[in-house]
């Protein structure tokens, strides 16, 4: 019987994991604002020079929103941006209202629960899903 | 610095314009013919024998006199 126990075992957790929808069927825009949006929060930042950024309590609660059609929102009330987003090659670009400029970001890791980018100045910032 | 600063430094790029779109201004020309008037033309072109006057502004450096057309003359439909 003990035997029997094992494989059975290592059939279900594998039968399991299947039932998941992998990060590789999602397209780099579902990762981004899931099926209609999805909110994103920092987790961590580091400086030009790779050092850690302390994260405040305050900042910890930024959020930024990406819809799927493409519109962006970040910040609340007084301190609201929103724009467009898009992305392209390995490029997040943002284009918020009222700007003549876009801000164009570096995606260095991009999974359904991790993005990390890269700004122009070399300092990077990972975020999670909120 | 947060979330809110960091997007605040991205490369920057102008915003791609797009190209304004003149509207076409649809220019004919055409000769004239045994028997045309300026308002005979303008009733073909436009429908409205009265508007021969646009004919005629439009070829004042062709057409001195409006009552005066000659056939082989080409002359533009605005």
């Amino acid at each position: 019987m003990k035997n029997l126990i094992l494989p059975f075992l290592l059939i279900l957790l594998s039968v399991s994991g299947c039932a998941k929808k992998s990060d590789t069927s999602l397209t780099n825009e579902d990762k981004i604002a899931g099926e209609t949006e999805k909110t994103w929060v920092a987790t961590r930042e580091t400086n030009a020079e790779g050092d850690k950024d302390k994260l405040t309590r305050d900042e910890k609660k930024e959020k930024i929103t990406f819809w799927r059609n493409g519109n962006v929102k970040m910040g609340d009330n007084d301190q609201a941006m929103s724009g467009q987003w898009s992305y392209e090659g390995s490029t997040l670009t943002m284009h918020f209202t009222g700007q003549d400029i876009t801000e164009n970001f570096t995606v260095v890791e991009l999974t359904n629960d991790r993005m990390q980018l890269k700004a122009g100045d070399g300092s990077e910032l990972i975020m999670k899903p909120n | 610095m947060g979330l809110l600063d960091f997007f605040k430094k991205g490369v920057e790029k102008p915003v791609e314009k797009k190209a304004e779109v003149k509207p076409t201004v649809q220019i004919r020309s055409y000769t004239i013919k045994s028997g045309d008037s300026l308002s005979k033309l303008a009733k073909q072109f436009y429908g409205d024998a009265s508007a021969w006057e646009k004919i005629f502004k439009a070829n004042q450096g062709l057409i001195k006199d409006p009552d005066k057309i000659y056939p082989g003359q080409q002359i533009i439909i605005p």
